[in-house]
């Protein structure tokens, strides 16, 4: 009777909606202390991978060695879990002391709820810890002079290629331009390969090419005018090129056909195989590029448009943060916990473990790096900006239709459409 | 057997099940319409009243009725080919097929519906892929290379590709079902019928229809009831893409609710939801007469 089952499933799905705003009433955040003293913190996070998870069983239980009276019970979910089982964790009787989020709207949907702690107080009182940050991540979690999340690591982008592809179609210059990558494009598919690997059955696949490529065709004033809803009119040229530009690659055949149905791990195993050239990766991914290509991969920058009105040269990417719930009944455990994790020690040992970028001044050992992410890491401490991923950066519904837009783009709609239906919901989100 | 007519320990027997029934169906139903009238997230600490807001939204959403539509294909592709031609199939099996054959086929085709519904998405969605899945070179061995396709990555073509997956999981389930209903049905009618010169197409339409008409009736309200609450297949396989194309209202619900932190307007997407559950499953209710089955010999 799995019909049946189904029946009762789709009940039950309304059953966990009233559920989650029953148990709302009766918060009580986060874990409890126990009669001989030990405090417990809930500490939830979105690396649930095993050499992830390997990583912070052991650092957690460096830190509880170190402090007995403390105990943290960690709890880890997938990319696309994460988003709704914070929001219902944090409205249940289960809610997480600390926990994870993104940058941008994803961290100020919690400030406005009430469910974030001001942390200004704690970063003020331990200068040297405030300091210790790269202070554009920690800016990004400043609103209104007040912070209230601690940046962990951070991701910023880079085009991966497989230097075998590039040797077989007679690439020996790495494109700096726009006008480049397409003749290294045309070069690729002259061989019979896929140029440029594009997996984007989830949207914000595509959606971070358009934070990229906003960032460079669109005035900076203009886009954080958008960007904040302060401006809901998303008329500026540059948004329509941006789509087109994306739109041209895939007419072009320089992307895969089946651009909207190819998954995200598909396009990075593409690349690995040889069977396409190029993929726009995040940065804590290079290791598995290593780990399947030795010396055969590399990286270059996002090709730079000439006499594109935008920036050049910033970041694309945004800082993984870790919030503390206001409703926590041990802020101040969680706050040692939190410098914990920003540590030297714990965030050098992130960078070696994991290959992920550190968001503090932290010195690290060149011969535990990745050349590759040393480098990077290098180069954004001089980077005159960021630009942080579009679908954190901006209002959730306004992002939901630029999202669909990211899909639609190839299939059934102008750019031109899709930027007037972001104009419409914007004014739609920014009235309410 | 006194016992049965004592009602005050049958109350007693019943309780507990009531109570299950009012604190998980009936209290989260009448909960959902309450907080549809709210605007608030899963996290939030207030409730602001908006009143019948979302409801005036929500008979002007385009994207809520186009939601609407993709579950009306649902259900339409799915009474075609789970009650129409899983019955075909039940008939066929029942009649033609001899019954140790029947007994093999049964279980073959039962096989899809007791996969997990995930691993399932997963399945069809690398089977669906262009680049590495078997629909497309098997259409170009049989000659159809030309309708080779990027099924669930092209919005004209996705929705029925997600609906295929579910005829392919579930028509073999509707077919057992039919089964046990034919197994009451005695072959002596079929065999008579024969002897009166009746072919299969004859005794299909003369016999097997009016024989099971109960189950054919409640599996008809089941598929359709189905086909609007459907979910996992969506989410699974595109979760609403490319676009918004095969958005159904249970994955817009999702969307809005746990995505666009709009509790209240997805509470209210729910009650449209139950709304449309509740109609069908009344006129199952009344349509389905009990005492006359019954009668009938027990059939399901």
């Amino acid at each position: 009777m799995k019909r049946m089952m189904k029946k009762i499933g789709g009940l039950s799905l309304c059953a966990v909606m009233c559920a989650a705003a029953l148990a709302g009433c009766g918060n009580s955040g986060g874990g409890g202390s126990s009669s001989d003293g030990t405090v417990t913190i809930k500490f939830v996070h979105k690396f649930p991978e095993e050499q992830r998870m390997a990583y912070f069983e052991e650092i957690i239980a460096d830190f509880e060695e170190a402090n007995p009276n403390i105990k943290i019970e960690m709890t880890a979910y997938g990319d696309e879990e994460i988003k709704d089982k914070t929001r219902v964790l944090l409205g249940s009787a289960d809610a997480p002391d600390i926990f994870f989020t993104w940058s941008g709207e994803r961290i100020m949907q919690y400030v406005r709820s009430g469910n974030a702690l001001d942390i200004t107080k704690y970063l003020d009182e331990d200068s040297e810890w405030k300091d210790s940050f790269n202070q554009v991540m920690l800016e990004s979690c400043n609103k209104d002079g007040a912070y209230y999340a601690i940046p962990w690591d951070y991701s910023s982008k880079e085009v991966v290629y497989n230097k075998n592809v590039f040797e077989q179609a007679g690439i020996t210059e790495l494109p700096t331009t726009w006008d480049e990558f397409l003749d290294v494009c045309q070069k690729i598919k002259d061989i019979g390969v896929t140029p440029l690997a594009v997996g984007n059955q989830y949207s914000w696949v595509v959606c971070h090419f358009m934070t990229t490529l906003n960032g460079k065709l669109v005035p900076e004033d203009v886009l954080n005018a958008n960007y904040t809803l302060e401006n809901t009119e998303f008329s500026d040229p540059g948004y329509a090129e941006a789509l087109d530009m994306m739109k041209e690659l895939y007419d072009q055949g320089y992307t895969n056909t089946d651009i909207n149905s190819c998954t995200w791990e598909m396009s990075q195993a593409m690349v690995k195989e040889g069977t396409a050239g190029m993929v726009y990766e995040e940065v804590q991914n290079l290791t598995g590029y290593e780990d399947a290509l030795g010396e055969d991969w590399g990286y270059f920058d996002f090709p730079e448009i000439e006499g594109a009105s935008g920036e050049a040269g910033y970041i694309t990417g945004g800082p993984d943060v870790f919030m503390v719930n206001s409703e926590s009944a041990h802020p101040d455990e969680a706050i040692t916990f939190l410098k914990y994790l920003t540590s030297d020690e714990v965030q050098s040992k992130m960078v070696y473990d994991l290959g992920f970028l550190p968001t503090t001044d932290v010195e690290l050992d060149e011969a535990q790096c990745l050349p590759e992410t040393l480098e990077i890491i290098e180069k954004n401490l001089n980077a005159p900006g960021i630009h942080e991923w579009l679908d954190c950066a901006i209002n959730q519904t306004v992002a939901d239709t630029y999202l669909s837009g990211c899909q639609t783009i190839f299939d059934n709609q102008t750019s031109e459409q899709i930027m007037q239906s972001v104009s419409d919901i914007a004014a739609e989100a920014a009235s309410e | 057997m006194a016992i049965y007519k004592n009602k005050k320990i049958l109350a007693l027997f019943l309780l507990p099940a009531v109570i299950l029934v009012v604190f998980l169906i009936f209290l989260p139903v009448l909960l959902n319409i309450y907080y549809s009238f709210f605007k608030w997230t899963a996290y939030s600490k207030t409730m602001d009243f908006v009143g019948l807001k979302y409801y005036q939204k929500l008979f002007t959403d385009g994207e809520v009725w186009h939601a609407f539509l993709n579950n009306v294909k649902y259900a339409v592709v799915s009474l075609i080919f789970q009650v129409g031609l899983g019955l075909v199939i039940a008939h066929i099996l029942n009649v033609v097929a001899s019954r140790r054959f029947a007994t093999a086929t049964r279980v073959i085709i039962f096989i899809p519906a007791v996969i997990s519904l995930t691993a399932i998405g997963l399945l069809w969605v690398i089977a669906y892929s262009p680049s590495i899945g078997f629909i497309n070179p098997l259409l170009e061995k049989i000659g159809l290379g030309a309708f080779a396709h990027d099924w669930l990555g092209d919005s004209k073509t996705a929705m029925w590709a997600i609906i295929m997956v579910s005829q392919w999981q579930y028509t073999g389930e509707m077919v057992m079902l039919y089964t046990v209903g034919l197994q009451n049905v005695p072959t002596e009618i079929y065999e008579s019928a024969k002897i009166d010169g009746a072919n299969s197409v004859q005794s299909f339409f003369k016999i097997t229809i009016p024989m099971i008409k109960s189950t054919i009736l409640m599996n008809t309200t089941v598929t359709i009831i189905g086909a609007f609450m459907v979910f996992d297949e969506v989410y699974v396989m595109t979760s609403g893409g490319p676009g918004k194309s095969t958005e159904v209202l249970a994955t817009t619900m999702y969307e809005t609710g746990f995505r666009m932190d709009n509790m209240g307007y997805a509470s209210s997407i729910g009650v449209l939801l139950f709304a449309i559950t509740f109609i069908f499953s009344f006129i199952e209710l009344r349509l389905y007469n009990v005492k006359e089955t019954m009668k009938g010999g027990g059939k399901s």
